[in-house]
């Protein structure tokens, strides 16, 4: 069977943040024990010229850099997220126009709350296999709000990661795929609501960790691999403990989760989180090193990828910015009024 | 370059330039034509598409106070003529960066970004801007 994987990968972080501080000042909160409670300190921000589709524009064309390739070869393009800027028109057209991916390109907006971006890769490393594309490009992305006061205000944030995957010249080879998924209303909006609802304390174990673990566990057993036989875990990060916990859980030493545990300065980036957290371990690893990565989308379910990394990373990483250097490369801090101004949350007579 | 009439059909056209920077380059004058125009000034008619590289260099720039209505979210923000290629000189707004790190000669690199949103329900327009690298 034909090697299948990612040829090339990017991110794209805002610059603009908001200290934990910050809100906490404004709803009377105390900051320290958010801080403690979600283990981060501040989040990313989208400009008010930001969002899902512009973010997904500037990973792709860094994934594009990467991969090398003519973007008129890429023949799927997909979007995870939950922010779409149109309520009715697809996302992915635009990202494919601006990339220059048209017209010979299939194209479809994904939705599975922070899953969306993972499905995207379970679908274009599906089509490369059977051969019915040549590349194709997944991208994770989202510009989440949570509810002003509410706990999600405090970590949803913006960022995007895309993915190319092809045959030729791959710098991690996907080797497992495995998904894992039941009926379970932890996370919800409804038509016409701003902001999602969600199950408070059932968000946890029968939700993030039942379905984390259980497609960690899964693709395990398939694979036959042990924790001993995995370099760099990467899970969905809503908030900075869930993660570790989990990682802990399934046998991982902090240490390979570090490269791709962004949420303490990044925030939750929703269908963008486990995927810029493999853009960022991808920036780091070794040839011939494993990765495990396992999305989690409310709703709920997992999808688990194991990619072996090739002698190949090392021509490539170094072509477009490394992900934590957008993270820390001079952030603009916003007072809450300001970000309550980017955010669109204060309502004006139009 | 204003979005202040933004019809599907106008904003459709202007997509290879906006979204891509296709540019029109003559080889007989080495010289990129942007926005893109049929005839070079040379009379050459057989010009090339290029899309321009993404990086280049402030000519020149300004800051903007009282912009159309359309824009006040924004104000003040930058406005700068960038250098990309031999020719191809582009009006941009200078995103995510402080003014006083902006100075003539700065390098910056192009960014897709949102251009305006027409009204509450209307299209929304994209283009490029530029930041500092
Ligand atoms: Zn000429």
């Amino acid at each position: 069977m034909t090697d299948v994987g990612i040829v090339g990968y990017g991110a794209s972080i805002p610059r603009r943040r908001i200290k934990v501080e910050e809100i906490a000042k404004v709803w009377g909160a105390d900051a320290e024990s958010y801080k403690k409670g979600l283990m981060l300190t501040e989040k990313s921000v989208p400009g008010i010229d930001q969002d899902t589709v512009t973010l997904s524009v500037e990973a792709s064309k860094r994934a594009i850099k990467r991969a090398g390739i003519d973007p008129v070869k890429i023949g799927a393009v997909y979007i995870g997220s939950e922010s779409h800027p149109y309520a009715v028109k697809p996302s992915g057209t635009i990202v494919a126009e601006a990339i220059g991916a048209v017209p010979e390109c299939h194209c479809a907006d994904f939705e599975f709350a922070c899953k969306a971006g993972s499905e995207g890769m379970f679908v274009v490393y599906s089509e490369v296999m059977a051969g019915t594309i040549e590349y194709g490009l997944a991208i994770g992305a989202d510009t989440s709000q949570g509810a002003p006061g509410d706990a999600l205000e405090y970590s949803a944030s913006a960022g995007a990661a895309a993915f190319i995957f092809g045959t030729k010249d791959i710098c991690a080879v996907c080797t497992h795929t495995y998904s894992f998924m039941t009926d379970t209303p932890d996370f919800w909006r409804r038509e016409h609501q701003h902001y999602p609802q969600h199950a408070g304390r059932y968000t946890g174990e029968p939700a993030y960790f039942k379905h984390t673990l259980g497609a960690a566990r899964g693709i395990m057993k398939l694979s036959g691999y042990t924790p001993d036989d995995i370099d760099w875990y990467i899970g969905h990060q809503p908030n900075g403990k869930f993660p570790l916990r989990a990682g802990k859980m399934l046998g991982f030493p902090k240490e390979k989760l570090d490269p791709g545990w962004l949420v303490p300065k990044l925030g939750n980036t929703y269908s963008g989180a486990s995927p810029i957290g493999l853009t960022s371990t991808l920036d780091i690893a070794q040839p011939g090193q494993r990765i495990l990565m396992v999305s989690y989308g409310s709703g709920s379910g997992s999808d688990a990828f194991i990619f072996e990394v090739t002698d190949h990373i090392n021509e490539i990483r170094d072509l477009a910015e490394h992900t934590l250097h957008q993270l820390e490369y001079k952030p603009i801090y916003l007072d809450y009024g300001n970000y309550a101004k980017y955010r669109r949350k204060i309502l004006k007579n139009t | 370059m204003s979005f202040e009439s933004v019809t599907p059909a106008r904003y459709a056209r202007f997509m290879p330039q906006r979204y891509r920077l296709e540019a029109n380059y003559c080889a007989k004058c080495d010289l990129h034509h942007f926005p893109p125009r049929q005839i070079c000034k040379c009379g050459n008619k057989e010009l090339e598409t290029r899309t321009l590289p993404d990086e280049g260099e402030v000519l020149t720039y300004t800051i903007i106070h009282t912009p159309g209505s359309q824009f006040s979210d924004e104000r003040p923000f930058a406005i700068g003529i960038i250098e990309l290629a031999t020719g191809a000189r582009i009006t941009a707004q200078i995103a995510d960066t402080p003014f006083d790190e902006i100075e003539i000669g700065m390098r910056v690199k192009i960014e897709f970004r949102r251009i305006q949103t027409v009204g509450e329900a209307g299209v929304l327009a994209y283009g490029y801007k530029v930041v500092s690298m």
